[in-house]
């Protein structure tokens, strides 16, 4: 078994959980409860989702991604309990967690192991800063943290054979539009792993991981409670829309050859207060007032107040 | 006795944190070892707990703050 000492020599051995899932709600909630067992060792997860966008824990969702277009590509929006930025993930992607204690230098010591493990399957792997890892120049991976009595939850994705095309599609072309006090994403450019490492596929390289660390497997019996953490938490709206910090959202656009300007400020997800100029704006704006800021909804409100379709797609799409 | 609740410091590192939620409010009383606020700094979202038992008497920082290391941002009354 590898243990994995700091710097003053204190040793835990580490336990390995396995999930195969790939529904990214119930991951994360199979991810709270790991990090809630009452363990002293660390602990290893090594997982992947279905296409998903990831926001950290304050992060203002809508500003991070936009959402007729993660409709359109099929990602499920989630907001994890970690800091830090917003993540794409899809099966192309392995994600691993660490849990340990939350001593100094933790942090630094799980990214030196992890790069170690790639390097030794033959990426040449550096760190590029904020816990994030590159090869030439590009990121490979991401992480991001929790402290909470006193053990640390890190986890980190790793680019193997991701769909970067979606990757790149799925952030917020709209974001230069929001002001909030939310933390932000720091754009970077990617790269994938797979080819550093002779094309290995994502499922691989979560087989390899794995067996670099030869942790001790054990299997706690988490998929009721984690299912029932991921229904009334991380598939709830009021978490993954309402939990995203108040702002302000002004965007002028063009509505099938009219030019239109829309202000609102939203909280908890909502309309609070908005103001439309251009044809027909105060229709507009009566019809959104209050809206919950929920694709079906605005669509369904837009539809009713105006009768060109064309001119209702092109709101949909500047709204966000 | 009033004490002040202040900015931890997290890492060797860490200059500033941004106070991301508060979760006791004004006038709750709160135990020794219960989570008072959460903080992000350097991607890390850290639950910080009270010192003492006592009464969360003024909040000085608005959720969203961004404070230095060990600037001020609550008062609390604590009880023996």
């Amino acid at each position: 078994m590898v243990v994995n000492g700091d710097a003053k020599g204190r040793i835990n051995a580490m336990l390995y959980i396995a999930n195969d899932a790939l529904d990214p709600a119930y991951n994360q909630a199979f991810e709270a409860c790991a990090f809630e067992l009452p363990l002293r060792e660390d602990v290893l997860l090594v997982w992947r989702n279905r296409r998903a966008v990831v926001c950290g824990r304050y992060q203002n969702l809508y500003q991070e991604t936009h959402l007729p277009t993660a409709a359109v590509r099929g990602a499920a929006l989630v907001r994890r309990t970690t800091g830090g930025g917003c993540v794409y993930h899809d099966p192309g992607n392995v994600n691993y967690t660490w849990i340990t204690d939350a001593r100094d230098g933790a942090c630094e010591r799980v990214l030196a192991c992890v790069m170690d493990v790639l390097r030794q399957m033959g990426a040449p792997v550096e760190p590029l800063g904020a816990g994030g890892i590159a090869v030439a120049g590009r990121k490979v991976s991401g992480s991001a943290r929790r402290v909470a009595n006193g053990r640390l939850l890190h986890h980190g994705t790793l680019l193997v054979d991701a769909d970067l095309g979606a990757l790149r599609s799925l952030a917020n072309g709209h974001s230069a539009c929001y002001r909030s006090r939310a933390i932000r994403s720091v754009p970077a450019p990617v790269a994938n792993l797979s080819a550093w490492l002779g094309g290995m596929d994502a499922a691989t390289l979560a087989e390899r991981l794995v067996a670099a660390f030869a942790p001790e497997r054990i299997a706690p019996d988490l998929a009721g409670r984690a299912e029932a953490l991921a229904q009334s938490r991380y598939r709830a709206w009021s978490w993954t829309f309402g939990k995203s910090p108040k702002f302000v959202f002004e965007r002028a656009f063009d509505a099938g050859g009219a030019p239109m300007c829309v202000r609102y400020a939203a909280e908890r997800g909502e309309i609070r207060q908005i103001h439309v100029e251009g044809e027909g704006g105060a229709r507009v704006a009566r019809a959104l007032n209050g809206a919950r800021l929920a694709l079906d909804e605005v669509r369904a409100r837009l539809w009713d107040a105006i009768a060109d379709e064309a001119r209702a797609q092109a709101l949909l799409e500047n709204l966000f | 006795m009033k004490i002040e609740v202040t900015m931890p410091k997290m890492s060797p590192e860490m200059r500033s944190g941004v106070l991301c939620a508060w979760l006791k409010g004004e006038g709750d009383r709160v135990r020794k070892g219960e989570a008072l606020f959460e903080v992000e700094t350097e991607k890390v979202v850290c639950q910080v707990e009270a010192e003492r038992d006592g009464v969360l008497v003024r909040l000085l920082a608005e959720e969203g703050d961004d404070m230095p290391v060990g600037a001020v941002l609550a008062e609390m009354e604590a009880q023996p």
